[in-house]
């Protein structure tokens, strides 16, 4: 609201001037990436900074020695993979320790990083209720209640999860794939900061410290997700930093006017972040097992025909019945009337489109492939 | 004495037995009545002296004897009076403007001179002086002017706003006839509200603040409005690029009761008005406007009682309506949208001037004043279906301002011409609205967001004496005490104030003082260029008021009876000092101000050199200021003290006003100053791919800026040149003055922005606002 009238201004009586603004930069600062959790290996991007005015990809570095310590005792070397990237072979972060990395290189000042893994948060009760939106979308409202732990200030950060499967067009085969999706929150205990967004909600522990505490948010519902996990982080202090503070440089970085943000960097000589964190996750998953087909009356049919499947789980949590899907040239097809349904029979129409191949049974937890062929006539 | 010379003499017979006697009386512009602020008298026989206060009253107690007394002004033809004082006397003198005899070069009169001040740090500009300076777009402004002398910052290049000595744009005490004024900008900062016709008086005072002000840090801009003619109806004004004025003022009573209303109106939407309307075949119209109204009426009850009424409300609008419909088909649809934003004072002020001895004065104060700000959008929707019509709408309104009252009681106490005491109070009633977001929709029910109201109180209590100790020593010492209730937690402050100057010899003194200020009001701005949209937030329990220490000392010298000279040296500490966190929006005002900002120090010092001339054919002056000023938070750039946005090292200020033939003035402006601390990107780095959206993910860059406001934009300097032809017509005076802004086109330094060139390289380019802008203005007066 306020920037449009002053670039507005800006434009009827400016003049450009390219300028020479002497930058002091003397030599390359190696940058290190470490974002570690107690689930996963031990791994580093190794790259270095760039002048301002440069925009070439970062140099990668792929000759540095990476060593990671627990208490100044060396633990572990990382091994260089492939392009900066830097991984341990066997060993994991423990939740509640503090750990330092020191990289060197030659030609470059070393760096070393220190920073630690807070416990893991347990997830004590999720409530989820639905409801619509303003403008008339479905969408789902979570409540997540947790405990703070009282002997330290804690950062959390919540973010969501939908597990999807779909059928591969190609192969026919049932994939499942995993994916961040949006959430926004209007708790006032959470600083408003948090729009509809892909990283989640951030906060901090000021006004619940030491206690058990529900934080709500919500989402579009995601209806033809197989599951959902909402995973609560407590993350370092590091970590949290970093990820506000790089959140706002994007906002600001575009407006001349606003005082630009540096991101939080815990490198030493260096730049970058060196940071971890703990989940703990609360899987949703439809009540309802998978369908499972029994028989069908026919194992031929032209389009328009109707068939009878006769199965197990034909309905949908929480209220909606199965659909069938038949294969097609480049796609697939659902079937476009059910005459006929209860959780153990389904009698559709065969598409337009069909062609010959197996069938798939869908409901909320997910499709189930015929063990045999349906041939389609014409 | 001179012929031209009016004298009024009143004897007032007191029965006294002691061996001395006061004299008592007012100093004021013989052709209109308006007191003369700061005039001089001055008894040649026993070398003591006083001065008139801001209502134009002095007093001066003297042995039985003869007197020679001198009454003089600057700019205006002094006048004598030798007569033997056996009782307490009245002497109510009127003074003729220099401007108003032939051309006569004044001899300089022994005013009130800088080097016998106790004060320091303190400037006054005539208004005349200020009336011939350039200006930009022709729209003469007096906060400009000011700019233009030692230890103040202009800030972005074309604002109003004014950084004193390190301070911010917030902590200058702007006193529109004694009642602050929060936001003195117009047009987002490029002019001031003052309206130069109607003003009387500006004085600023940088440092060694008296005791009689507080409430803010850094400086104090008293602005003191004319009162009216009450001899004769007068009227001026001008036609120029931007705005026109128009100044009239009379007598209701003649001799008794008078009146001044001053108006300015900018006309630019006037004139763009029907060409939008014409281009967009009457859908939209947009337009920008501001005004400003000054008025004054005052009335002498009796020879020792006078009472003002004044008031001023000026207001900015920005406004854009459109205005669509369509037919289509059984379906017909009509759609009005309204955006408006807007911000304004008013201030009235009605005050009783008392002479309840010939030794105390009084004054006391009753005042008003609002300032807000709001955005506004609303919109509303008609959709005919056959005969079924359904409207839809939605209306939002952010508003944000402060509303006072106040009360105040100010004593001038002269019991003989060693001292001169002044005592007072004052009571403030705040109310604050810091940003409500409030929304209104078909279906919704009504929705207000937003800080919830705070009201405080405030109040000062003050004591001062100017006490001459010894010829060579005199000393301002006092005391103000204030304090600040808010939210159930009581703030208070004890301020010693204190100033003194010494004569090394007649005409070279050194002076020095102290003084400490608190403020309890907080300004958030996160461009730092003076918005309207910059929050007035109080102090609260959770954030406390604001404090600085100053100390200061320096020399003054009177040379050659024409031009005063004061070098100082300063060295200014602040704390409490308030600023956005890092990245925070004032827009999302979902959340409390409170959680947003960071509080932390800052300190600035330096050296001014200053020369002044005040009158003769070439008059102005050039000041040069040497200063540092950095600002210390403790979580803003790690803990690290940075350089202050208007940090500048040099800074060099030259104004100059030639008098040419009679009526015909030159005058010219050179400003310099090194390049202002900005933040800038150095180099840039991988961002950790964790987490990243897929879309993103293993491309995105972070950049490092380095420490806040490490580096320095271009020196900035600027000449404006003015020339003015003035004529006696057959109903008055009229002048053209033509006027040049930036005359050799400076590109100086706005911004500066990351972008790309033509051939796809990144390069660092530097934004300027205002190329060579020449303007003409046409006045008149009569």
């Amino acid at each position: 609201m306020r920037r449009p009238y002053i670039i507005a201004i800006v434009l009827l009586t400016s003049c450009e001037l390219i300028v020479d603004v002497e930058v002091p930069f003397e030599q390359k600062r190696i940058t290190v990436n470490s974002i570690f959790s107690a689930d996963s290996l031990w791994s580093a991007t190794i790259s270095l900074n760039r002048h301002i005015l440069d925009d070439s990809p970062f140099e990668k570095l792929s000759n540095a020695t990476c060593i990671l310590y627990q208490n100044d005792i060396a633990i572990d070397t990382l091994k260089h993979l492939n392009d900066g990237f830097y991984q341990s072979s066997e060993r994991k972060p423990v939740a509640g320790n503090w750990y330092e990395l020191r990289v060197v290189s030659k030609n470059h000042e070393p760096v070393k990083a220190k920073s630690y893994i807070p416990d893991a948060a347990p997830i004590l009760g999720l409530e989820v209720s639905t409801g619509t939106t303003v403008e008339g979308m479905p969408e789902t409202t979570y409540r997540v209640r947790f405990k703070d732990d009282p002997n330290q200030i804690n950062f959390y950060q919540i973010v969501m999860e939908v597990e999807d499967e779909y059928i591969d067009f190609q192969t026919g085969l049932i994939v499942t794939s995993r994916r961040r999706v949006s959430i926004e929150s209007h708790d006032p205990i959470i600083s408003s900061e948090n729009e509809n967004s892909y990283d989640g909600i951030l906060l901090k522990d000021v006004f619940f410290n030491g206690k058990e505490t529900e934080i709500s948010f919500k989402t579009m519902s995601y209806t033809n997700s197989t599951a959902t996990f909402i995973m609560l982080r407590t993350l370092s202090a590091d970590f949290y930093n970093y990820k506000k503070t790089v959140d706002l440089q994007g906002i600001t970085s575009g407006d001349p006017f606003a005082q630009p943000v540096n991101a939080h960097n815990n490198v030493e000589n260096g730049l970058g972040i060196f940071a971890g964190f703990s989940t703990s996750t609360y899987e949703l998953r439809s009540p309802v097992p998978k369908p499972v087909i029994l028989s069908i009356s026919t194992l031929t049919g032209k389009p328009g025909d109707r068939i009878v499947l006769t199965g197990e789980n034909f309905h949908s949590y929480p209220h909606n019945f199965s659909s069938v899907i038949f294969r097609t040239v480049q796609s697939i097809a659902y079937a476009p009337r059910v005459f006929f349904y209860d959780e153990n029979k389904l009698e559709v129409t065969i598409p337009q489109n069909a062609v010959t191949g197996k069938l798939y049974v869908r409901n909320s937890a997910g499709y189930t492939v015929s063990d045999f062929e349906f041939e389609v006539t014409n | 004495m001179k012929t031209l010379l009016l004298l009024i003499l009143t004897l007032v017979l007191f029965q006294s037995h002691g061996q001395k006697f006061t004299i008592s009386g007012s100093i004021r512009d013989k052709a209109s009545g308006e007191n003369l602020i700061g005039s001089t008298v001055f008894n040649s026989r026993t070398l003591q002296g006083t001065t008139t206060n801001t209502y134009g009253f002095y007093s001066i107690t003297l042995p039985q004897d003869s007197v020679a007394l001198r009454f003089s002004y600057v700019g205006y033809e002094a006048g004598s009076l030798e007569f033997f004082l056996s009782k307490d006397t009245t002497i109510n003198i009127e003074l003729a403007s220099a401007a108003q005899l032939d051309e006569v070069v004044i001899r300089g009169t022994p005013d009130d001179r800088i080097q016998e001040r106790t004060v320091m740090s303190t400037i006054d500009v005539p208004i005349e002086q200020i009336k011939s300076l350039p200006a930009l777009m022709g729209e003469v402004d007096v906060l400009k002017v000011l700019q233009l002398l030692p230890g103040v910052q202009a800030g972005s290049e074309g604002s109003s706003g004014l950084y004193v000595r390190g301070g911010g744009a917030d902590q200058n005490l702007i006193l529109l006839d004694g009642v602050p004024l929060y936001n003195a900008s117009h047009l987002f900062g490029f002019f001031s509200v003052f309206n130069a016709d109607a003003i009387n008086h500006v004085e600023l005072i940088k440092g060694g603040f008296p005791a009689r002000y507080g409430g803010r840090l850094s400086s104090v801009i008293n602005v003191a409005m004319k009162e009216g003619d009450d001899k004769k109806f007068r009227a001026e004004g001008s036609i120029g690029l931007i705005a026109s004025r128009l100044t009239v003022e009379g007598p209701i009573i003649k001799d008794r009761t008078s009146f001044i209303f001053s108006g300015r109106r900018t006309y630019i939407d006037v004139l763009a008005s029907p060409l939008i309307k014409n281009l967009t075949n009457g859908e939209e119209q947009a337009g920008y406007y501001f005004y400003d109204l000054n008025g004054k009426v005052n009335h002498r009850i009796n020879k020792s009682n006078r009472l003002f009424l004044s008031a001023y409300t000026g207001d900015d609008k920005a406004y854009a309506r459109s205005k669509y419909s369509y037919t289509l088909a059984s379906r017909s649809s009509e759609s009005r949208d309204n955006i408006g934003l807007g911000w304004g004072n008013l201030i009235t002020a009605l005050r009783w001037n008392s002479i309840l001895s010939n030794k105390l004065f009084s004054n006391v104060t009753a005042t008003y004043s609002r300032y807000r700000f709001y955005v506004s959008a609303n919109s509303r929707e008609s959709i005919t279906d056959f005969d079924t019509t359904r409207t839809t709408f939605y209306h939002t309104e952010y508003n944000s301002g402060i509303r006072d009252f106040g009360i105040k009681a100010d004593f001038d106490y002269i019991p003989s011409p060693k001292h001169y005491v002044k005592f007072g109070g004052q009571a403030i009633h705040h109310r604050f609205t810091p940003g409500v977001l409030s929304y209104r929709a078909t279906e919704i029910a009504d929705t207000t967001l937003g800080a919830q109201v705070t009201k405080a109180v405030e109040f000062f209590a003050y004591v001062e004496d100017d006490f001459l100790i010894t010829e060579k020593l005199k000393v301002n010492a006092g005391l103000h005490l204030s304090g600040f209730s808010v939210e159930n937690k009581f703030y208070s402050s004890v301020q010693p104030r204190l100033s003194a100057r010494y004569l090394i010899s007649p005409s070279l003194s050194w002076k020095v003082a102290y003084a400490q200020m608190t403020q309890y009001i907080h300004l958030l701005s996160n461009v730092g260029i003076g918005l309207p949209t910059d929050l007035w937030v109080p102090a609260t329990a959770k954030i406390g008021p604001e404090q600085a220490f100053q100390s200061s000392s320096g020399l003054a010298y009177h040379w050659n009876d024409n031009f005063e000279i004061s070098i100082e040296g300063y060295y200014k500490k602040m704390t409490g000092l308030v600023e956005y966190k890092e990245g925070a929006n004032y827009l999302n005002i979902e959340s409390d101000w409170q959680t947003k900002v960071e509080t932390g120090t800052g300190n600035s010092y330096g050296g001014e050199f200053f020369i002044q001339k005040k009158k003769g054919k070439v008059s102005g002056w050039i000041g040069y200021t040497l200063s540092w000023t950095n600002r210390t938070f403790p979580n803003i750039n790690g803990g690290k003290t940075f350089p202050y946005r208007y940090d500048r090292r040099h800074d060099l200020k030259t104004a100059v006003v030639y008098k040419w033939k009679d009526g015909k003035d030159f005058s010219f402006t050179w400003v310099y100053g090194s390049g202002a601390a900005v933040t800038l990107p150095q180099s840039s780095y991988s961002q950790s791919s964790f987490d990243q959206h897929p879309f993103h993910r293993g491309d995105q860059s972070i950049q490092y800026y380095g420490d806040r406001n490490s580096f320095r934009m271009r020196a900035y300097h600027r000449l404006d040149l003015n020339y003015t032809t003035t004529k006696k017509t057959k109903w008055g005076e009229r002048s053209w003055s033509i006027g040049v802004y930036n005359a050799y086109s400076r590109r100086n330094p706005f911004f500066i922005d990351l972008t790309y060139d033509k051939a796809g390289s990144k390069k660092f380019v530097q934004y300027s606002l205002f190329p060579i802008i020449p303007s003409i203005a046409y006045r008149f007066k009569f």
